[in-house]
């Protein structure tokens, strides 16, 4: 271990602080990803980046930790650090946000909010709370007010998800193939044009015959209309693919090690790097740090050591529960060395629940 | 035979082992003698990561009694027009149509509900092979966008054979003689909260019998505090090299333990105000699905 650094990884945390503008902590739920976003964020302020860390649903005590009675949709300057602002990712913004947004008139957007089919297809729909996350990410980035933004990216199963979503969302509300595949749909039944195809012909007969007349009507006006909307959908989605490109953006995983997390976490490098975006590094969060015991001492050394007759089998049991699960970890670890030449650090996994302003001091420390 | 709902539901946050529970129930309910199938929704893998066979829409035999399957909307749409409409082979050929699968894939509604359709048939055809089907559910959230679903449909379709097959599954998910809803956890905040979330959500909402919350991975009491502080004691005087590692074990152990002993007394208080149990299913370094029968064999017993 070298002067100054705490945690025992091979990851630069110091230097990606000072290089990127934004870094976006992708991982499942449960592993202490907001966490680590607020502790980032902190350790970020403390070498004197003016730092806003974008955080979604944070747990009562984190809000306590930070000094803030709430987290609200507004960056929020902290009582931890001067340079450390929090701001919430509008939980309630929803697809009519994006419509209203996008919508070139205010007649297009009354009729699509009023549409039977979108309200409530947008209401189930997954991947809008991606989307807008996206949306206020990028303009965070034009205003320009922090020199760093650190992401907690919507808890999901799969790390990837934060980038399919919005795409995914697309799919689903894309004017050129589904509006067109109606539209013509609807007219060859109606008509009959022989410029159809014949599967689409039964399949609007399908539909019509499964599902009634009215979706099918619904649904068709609603595409009519949308397509006027779509073009600022995906514009502003290619502008944040090239963004996230971008040299001053990397992207970090935050996982405890163990077989599964390597899996996802190798999915998800791959995946970036498919996508030419940067994987930072990975932080291995919840690492159980216990001095290796070479041999288990037995019964009899206990109770020559005056431990409790009655105590000894939990003791030898508990000690030999934590070694092993400390002996899998680091295998875990091990494994991604050998797998992947992206850093990673670890934290430890702290005695305490770690959300409290002492244990988010600690945890900044640590990743150092 | 096994009384009580023939399915069971099984959802909780992202990572805290739902799959391997629901993968534990099936084994139980199996070596009870029930033919069980274990459906999953998860359309990611190939190979089940419990069970590790391959995962299609045709169950597939991994043990006595004991078989695996996923939901496919296409293949559920398929069958159900094959058995529901006349002139079935004309709209086959549409549903392959590769234009139809973007646009019928791309309609969440759709999909979700053909799924449930599919759920719908295994667990009320009297023809159906199976006694008990475990379905491992999407994660909390998505969890109550699926149970939602069925009120979705029927308030946006309003009439036809699929508006009719809405009310059925909304019937079959309110009829707790058929099906439940088993809630997995971690002692840990967030889990808890998310758990107590879809459980008011599943049963105020949505109807559906939520007898319980499995809460996984529960470290065994094993200090009382005077026990600990004495230990810890005797163990800082002893100047044998096993005596540090065996100390930290403990304070971890001790730490750990404590603090899912208070997320237990807030779920319990939860769960006494929804009438709900609190199972706790031990911690286990290796995970398997061996490893956990037995303890989901006793807590649901």
């Amino acid at each position: 271990m070298t002067g100054g650094r705490h945690g025992q990884g091979t990851l630069d945390l110091e230097a990606l602080l000072r290089r990127r503008r934004v870094l976006l902590c992708g991982g499942t739920g449960g592993v202490g990803k907001t966490t680590s976003a607020a502790a980032l964020g902190l350790a970020a302020a403390r070498l004197g980046i003016e730092t806003l860390v974008l955080t979604i649903d944070p747990a009562r005590r984190l809000a306590d930790a930070v000094g803030l009675a709430d987290i609200g949709p507004e960056p929020t300057q902290t009582a931890l650090h001067p340079k450390l602002s929090l701001m919430m990712l509008d939980p309630a913004a929803s697809v009519d946000g994006l419509v209203a947004a996008h919508a070139p008139s205010e007649r297009i957007r009354d009729t699509l909010l009023a549409n039977p089919f979108y309200q409530q297809i947008s209401a189930s729909v997954a991947g809008s709370r991606e989307f807008v996350a996206m949306e206020q990410l990028h303009d965070l980035i034009a205003s320009d007010s922090y020199e760093l933004l650190v992401v907690d990216t919507p808890p999901a199963q799969h790390a990837l998800d934060f980038l399919d979503a919005p795409a995914r969302l697309l799919t689903l509300l894309d004017g050129s193939g589904l509006g067109l595949l109606l539209r013509t749909t609807s007219i060859a039944n109606r008509f009959s044009f022989g410029l159809v195809g014949q599967g689409q012909k039964q399949f609007a007969k399908l539909f019509e015959k499964l599902t009634g007349h009215r979706l099918l009507l619904d649904l068709t006006r609603f595409y009519e209309v949308f397509e006027s909307v779509i073009d600022g959908f995906k514009r502003r989605s290619r502008t944040m693919q090239t963004l996230l490109r971008g040299d001053d953006v990397g992207f970090l995983m935050v996982l405890i090690p163990e077989a599964a997390g390597i899996a996802r976490a190798e999915a998800f490098s791959r995946r970036l790097a498919e996508e030419r975006m940067q994987l930072d590094g990975l932080i291995f969060n919840q690492v159980i740090a216990l001095p290796d015991l070479a041999e288990m001492p037995s019964p009899a050394m206990l109770s020559a050591a005056g431990i409790d007759g009655a105590s000894i089998p939990p003791l030898l049991d508990c000690t030999r529960h934590w070694q092993a699960a400390a002996a899998a970890q680091r295998e875990a670890v091990t494994r991604w060395a050998t797998i992947s030449p992206v850093p990673w650090q670890t934290v430890p996994r702290y005695p305490e629940n770690v959300a409290g302003a002492s244990g988010l001091d600690r945890f900044a420390t640590d990743l150092r | 035979m096994i009384d009580g709902p023939k399915l069971h539901l099984v959802s909780g946050k992202g990572g805290v082992g739902k799959t391997w529970v629901a993968a534990a129930l099936a084994r139980h309910l199996a070596a009870q003698g029930a033919r069980t199938l274990f459906v999953s929704f998860d359309d990611t893998a190939d190979t089940h990561p419990v069970f590790g066979c391959p995962l299609g829409y045709e169950p597939v035999a991994v043990a006595p009694n004991l078989s695996v399957s996923r939901v496919e909307a296409r293949a559920a749409l398929l069958e159900y027009v094959r058995r529901r409409m006349t002139f079935s082979m004309v709209y086959e050929a549409a549903i392959s149509n590769p234009l139809v699968g973007r646009f019928l894939s791309a309609l969440p509604i759709f999909e979700e509900l053909m799924c449930l359709g599919k759920l719908y048939d295994l667990s009320t055809d009297p023809d159906s092979p199976w006694d008990q089907v475990v379905f491992d559910a999407p994660a909390t959230g998505h969890c109550q966008i699926l149970l939602n679903i069925p009120k979705v449909a029927a308030k946006t379709l309003v009439a036809g054979p699929i508006y009719r097959s809405a009310l059925e599954i909304q019937q079959m998910l309110t009829d707790p003689t058929i099906a439940q809803l088993l809630i997995v956890t971690l002692p840990e905040e967030t889990p808890v909260r998310e758990a107590q979330q879809l459980a008011s959500y599943a049963q105020s909402e949505a109807g559906l019998r939520c007898p319980a919350f499995l809460v996984n991975r529960v470290l065994p009491d094993r200090f009382s505090t005077a026990d600990t502080v004495q230990l810890q004691a005797q163990l800082d005087a002893c100047t044998e090299r096993w005596a540090e590692p065996v100390a930290q074990a403990l304070a971890l152990d001790t730490a750990v333990a404590g603090e899912q002993r208070g997320q237990l007394a807030s779920l319990q208080a939860v769960a006494q105000d929804l009438a709900m149990r609190v199972l706790e299913l031990p911690e286990l370094v290796e995970a398997s699905p061996e490893g956990l029968i037995e303890p989901v064999a006793q807590v649901l017993a």
